[in-house]
């Protein structure tokens, strides 16, 4: 017992615990009080500035720096305690406790399968908490830099998000079907999933992990369910249904490890031949949280969401969970050449198949959810290269990514709020109706696709990184040229506008406008330093990862490569980027401060049809009809507008049928997947 | 500069309200055999790219707006051509119910070329001695056209706009 | 010689002077072009020089413009495609140089969508296609010369005993239909081509006029330079058998243009990711060894 305590005598881990439950305190707390409106926004920025400040002093506290590397911090305490009470009942008992708030749910909506998935799931952990050896000391948390980046991004993001939330909510409250949930309910599971995810990431023993795990599968599953209805109703269930597919695998691989005398937590992960069943299990639970194909329908329907909780769950932070445990998995396994080829193999799938549908949507939400599946399945891509170069890549997308994405998810929620649509079709005069919005959501999207952005940066050197995998590498050039193309006519979409003398100011309430400038700000500023970034932290955690000499196909070249990034010449063109950026917007701006003048602006070209002149439009004398100069008369004088669709190939692509095809074949891969861990096995 | 706009002049072609015959001719003057690009004419299919306007037949009420804003959206220096007798009287076609008559009667003219059509020889130097008069013309002079002679018709109503949805649709199934 | 020496020596010395040279190379490409042309239909065709006096004069006109965004994109698009140049001359990484190439016919697309005319638009659209067409069959390219260096940067290309054409001629073949998108030539002119005033009346740079045009074109001529200067790259041990081939390379994208007719947008985006790339991919496995 006194081992106990003083084990919690350190800093750390006070604020580990308070992170993972003050939120869930403060949800709860926002869900009783939800009436008074004032006290719950108070509320809501207390609860972000708590997941923020603790989210920073928790990466801070836990890096120690001895002998120039940054250390890990775990929590170790002893198996058994006073009386002979074992420790690990308390964490399986929290594991019971979800899975049976799972049975529950299932139960509730009368979904057989979900009751059927939950039991087996139930039979698994009960049996990994009774068969085998139980070990003499337990590390429940551990914090190393993957975890740390995790942290880091969930509180940063999470917290803008939750700003961002109070007004979104509010209004989304007013417009809200029947039968919705109370506000209360949703910041409930919206504040309580941060502590859940903090957990998650930090969490070392199998049970507390597999507890977090499930537990942010139910947040996700109550969210997408927020505003009731037939179609939210039927989205939810599939994604708890799928995710409790992926619970099922992720819980045998736990049981198996735990059979074969493994071990019960991530250090049993070895990399020896019979952890490598248990490891595809994970993985292949892993594909089901970040929805990678042919699991992605899920991510797809959970777009039903209220914005917010498509921004925080389903693109910055729960699904990265998927990713989080395949980049803890991949290192220790770089030996089974074939798994991992595999493992690459259905995330550059995910990655270019997401990619092309993503062009076929004109749905801002779901090409934003598409792009999301595109870059998970990236990162799973890099973690199977099994190159320092790939992970450090990967490791930039998980950061860099959930900011971008978020900021993106949040301009398109306020859009739609706005439009009362989210087709990017409908999303016409950006410039002049919403210009805040629309700079915000400009620099999200040049962030994903400029060179010395993060997004860009990561995909360049995935790319130089897969050059020894052939069969990556079609799959990584078209996925970025189809990258590039759904962004352009999203883009250009954003731009189009008419000519305005005056300089339109946009209408947007406080906290939104501070979280997505804040979101912004942080685009722009870890762009401006990317290459810093990458070098000083990425690049020396892929190194720690890989440079272990008991870790064999080490890509030394690759490392070569990483360190000829430290050197001037390679930063160099990133400046030179940002250097060009700035001298054309700032040139541009001269110009048009000396050129712009009414005089100089004629309207678009319509064959002459134009219907009035910039003269009239701007004359509310001249044009009481209040046409606009891209008019135009049709026959018989007739004034039409002229409208702008950009190219989806309804005719050509069937999103259903591709989306099948595309699932068959990642189907297939898992099967190959899993006959190359059999072969693994058996050679070994 | 100027000596620069004698060397590159592009034409832009305006069917006003032609018989074709004109246009065709015109047209013509690109093939081998006249070869205008010899001079560095392009012939672009756009007032905001052109120098020179040539436009052939007369002009009409439904269609003198559409001659001004094409003359509107070219830059600055920029020349005229009137190709053929209907361009430049309304030739054949002036007594029409319809034909205002000319087109000085809507932009400013600086080069008449006759003939019905005109032969393709009368047409490049029509386009030659634009170019002369392109040189003495600087971006300054801009020549604003005046309010038209005839007013239009012009639409009763505004055409309905697509009304906004109030609340986010349910777009998922 | 010493200030050619000095010049190629000095990296900054070597900017400035490819900042000056290349657009003077591409519009005397585009002169070449028209010449060549106007030979082939059996015309006298124009001066060799018309391209640079079509650019000082689209420079001496009025600043005609639709909206104020539009010329912030022109100057992203000309800025973007000299970095790529100069990070080309600099001998930097090639994917680095490709993607800023992106990003400048980027801004394009964005400022001819910005402005709400329909022809413009249709170009932009098919201007993205294009981008969707060529560009796997450029990484691919870029993949294949680090196959042959092990390195990514542009400078190791220079330090190779022996011509990449010996070893890519696959490459050299699909990098010439690339170069025929680029240059807007036939069959694939579908974005903004010089013939195809009728259809979308110039497409992409419909909405720009005089000075603002004038960006572009030079912007394209930087394009036409590096191009062309890939092309001589893939001969890069003698300067006359590079320049040798690459206006071969170029002569020939020339007669296709002149005997193909325009096709649609659809086929071009088939096209190129079946045969060049095919014939690319067919030489990269040749490469891996």
């Amino acid at each position: 017992m006194e081992k106990v305590i003083s084990s919690l005598f350190g800093m750390t881990h006070w604020v580990l615990l308070a992170m993972v439950i003050a939120p869930i305190l403060l949800g709860c707390l926002t869900f009783l009080l939800q009436k008074r409106e004032k006290l719950r926004t108070v509320l809501i920025w207390i609860s972000a500035a708590i997941v923020l400040a603790g989210g920073i002093l928790l990466v801070w506290l836990s890096t120690g720096s001895e002998e120039g590397l940054v250390q890990t911090w775990q929590w170790d305490v002893p198996a058994t305690i006073g009386h002979g009470f074992r420790l690990d009942l308390l964490s399986f008992g929290l594991e019971a406790f979800v899975l049976l708030a799972l049975l529950y749910v299932g139960f509730k909506i009368e979904n057989g399968w979900i009751v059927f998935l939950g039991l087996i799931q139930t039979g698994f952990a009960v049996a990994a908490h009774f068969v085998g050896e139980h070990q003499d000391s337990l590390v429940l948390f551990r914090i190393d830099n993957l975890t740390r980046i995790l942290i880091l991004v969930t509180a940063v993001v999470g917290s803008a998000i939750l700003i961002f939330s109070i007004n979104y909510m509010k209004e989304h409250a007013k417009h809200a079907p029947e039968g919705a949930g109370s506000l209360g309910r949703f910041y409930f599971f919206f504040i309580s999933f941060l502590g859940f995810m903090i957990g998650l990431v930090s969490a070392n023993n199998f049970s507390l992990f597999s507890t977090f795990w499930e537990a942010t599968t139910l947040c996700s599953y109550a969210l997408i369910g927020q505003d009731g209805g037939e179609a939210r109703r039927v989205n939810a269930t599939r994604a708890l249904l799928i995710n409790s597919f992926g619970g099922v695998l992720m819980l045998a691989g736990i049981f198996l490890l735990k059979v074969n005398g493994c071990g019960e937590d991530f250090q049993s992960l070895t990399g020896a031949a019979v952890t490598v069943l248990p490891a595809m299990l994970l993985c292949m639970a892993a594909f089901t949280k970040s929805a990678l194909f042919p699991f992605q329908s899920w991510l797809l329907g959970a777009m039903v969401a209220p914005t917010p909780v498509s921004a925080l769950l389903h693109a910055a932070t729960m699904v990265k969970a998927g990713v989080y445990l395949v980049m803890r998995i991949s290192p220790h396994y770089s030996d089974y050449t074939l798994f991992m080829m595999m493992i690459a193999f259905t995330g550059a799938l995910s990655f270019a198949g997401a990619a092309f549908l993503a062009c076929t949507q004109s749905n801002a939400k779901k090409v934003l959810a598409y792009s999301t599946i595109s870059n998970l399945g990236l990162v799973v891509a890099c973690a199977g290269i099994e190159s320092p170069l790939a992970y450090a890549a990967g490791l930039s997308i998980i950061t860099f990514h959930a900011v971008s994405k978020g900021l993106l998810f949040l301009c398109v929620g306020r859009i739609e709020q706005k439009l009362g649509s989210r087709d990017i079709e409908k999303m016409d005069g950006m410039p002049y109706k919403m210009p805040f919005t629309t700079m915000v959501a400009m620099v999200g999207m040049m962030s994903m696709l400029l060179p010395p952005f993060g997004m860009l940066l990561s995909k360049w050197l995935a790319i130089e990184a897969t050059i020894h995998s052939p069969f990556l590498l079609v799959f990584l050039a078209t996925g970025s040229a189809f990258t590039v193309y759904f962004w352009a006519k999203w883009m250009g979409h954003m731009q189009i506008q008419g000519y305005h003398p005056d300089k339109p100011v946009e209408e947007i309430s406080k906290s939104m406008k501070f979280s997505l400038g804040y979101l912004a700000i942080l685009v722009i500023v870890t762009g401006l330093f990317t290459m810093m970034i990458f070098r000083n932290v990425f690049t020396t955690m892929a190194a720690e990862t890989f440079l272990d000499p008991s870790q064999p196909g080490t890509d030394m070249d690759m490392l070569n490569k990483i360190n000829a990034l430290n050197n001037e010449q390679a930063m160099f063109p990133a400046y030179l980027v940002l250097g060009c950026l700035a001298l054309g917007l700032i040139l541009s701006a001269i110009f048009i401060a000396i050129l712009v003048k009414n005089r100089n602006i004629r309207p678009p070209y319509l064959c002459g049809e134009n219907a009035i002149t910039i003269e009239e439009e701007l004359n509310p004398e001249k044009n009481k009809l209040g046409l606009r100069s891209y008019d135009f008369y049709s026959v018989g004088g007739k004034v039409e507008h002229a409208v702008f669709s950009s190219y989806y190939f309804k005719n050509y692509i069937n999103e259903n049928r591709v989306s099948k095809y595309l699932n068959w074949l990642s189907w297939l891969s898992m099967i190959v997947l899993i006959g190359c861990v059999v072969a693994a096995i058996t050679i070994k | 500069m100027s000596k620069f706009t004698g060397k590159s002049p592009w034409v832009v072609h305006f069917n006003c309200n032609s018989c074709n015959g004109c246009d065709i001719e015109f047209l013509a003057c690109l093939t081998p055999l006249y070869d205008a690009e010899r001079f560095g004419v392009l012939h672009v299919g756009n007032p905001k790219h052109a120098d020179i306007l040539v436009v052939t037949g007369s002009v009409n009420k439904k269609n003198m707006h559409v001659l001004k804003n094409v003359y509107d959206q070219i830059p600055s220096p920029k020349a005229v051509v009137a190709m053929g007798v209907c361009a430049a009287t309304g030739g054949l076609f002036a007594d029409c119910y319809n034909v205002v008559g000319g087109i000085d009667k809507v932009i400013p003219v600086d080069v008449h070329v006759p003939g019905c059509p005109p032969k393709p020889e009368a047409m490049l130097d029509g386009i030659v001695k634009a170019v002369e008069i392109l040189k003495k013309k600087t971006k300054e002079t801009e020549t604003v056209t005046e309010e038209l002679p005839v007013v239009i018709v012009k639409p009763k109503e505004l055409p309905a706009e697509p009304a906004a949805p109030a609340t986010a649709k349910e777009s998922e199934k | 010689m010493t200030y050619i020496n000095m010049i190629i020596e000095s990296p900054l010395l070597r900017c400035i002077a490819v900042l000056i040279l290349a657009p003077t190379l591409g519009t005397l490409l585009s002169g070449f072009d028209r010449k060549f042309t106007a030979r082939l239909q059996g015309r006298v065709g124009p001066s060799f020089w018309q391209p640079v006096y079509d650019i000082l004069k689209l420079f001496g006109k009025q600043q005609i413009l639709v909206h104020r965004t539009q010329l912030a994109y022109a100057f992203l698009h000309l800025f973007f495609m000299m970095l790529t140049v100069v990070l080309l001359v600099l001998g930097q990484d090639l994917l680095m140089i490709l993607f800023c190439q992106a990003f400048s016919a980027l801004c394009l697309v964005i400022a001819a969508m910005s402005v709400r005319s329909p022809y413009s638009w249709i170009g932009s659209q098919r201007k993205i296609l294009q981008m969707l067409a060529y560009e796997p069959t450029l990484i691919l390219l870029i993949l294949a010369v680090y196959l042959q260096n092990n390195s990514f940067l542009g400078a190791k290309v220079l330090e190779r005993g022996t011509p990449l054409i010996y070893s890519m001629p696959l490459m050299f073949i699909s990098l010439l239909f690339v170069i025929a998108i680029e240059f807007e030539k036939s069959p694939f002119d579908v974005a903004s081509s010089h013939h195809a005033h009728q259809e979308i009346v110039k497409g992409t740079t419909l909405e720009f006029s005089g000075p603002f045009l004038g960006l572009i074109e030079v912007a394209h001529a930087y394009e036409m330079a590096m191009f062309f200067g890939l092309m001589v790259a893939f001969w890069h041990t003698s300067l006359i058998m590079g320049i040798v081939l690459a206006l071969v390379g170029f002569i020939l994208v020339l007669i296709m243009d002149n005997i193909c007719a325009r096709l649609t947008s659809w086929w071009m985006v088939r096209f190129m990711w079946t045969i060049p790339l095919t014939l690319s991919l067919a030489n990269l496995i040749w490469l891996w060894r």
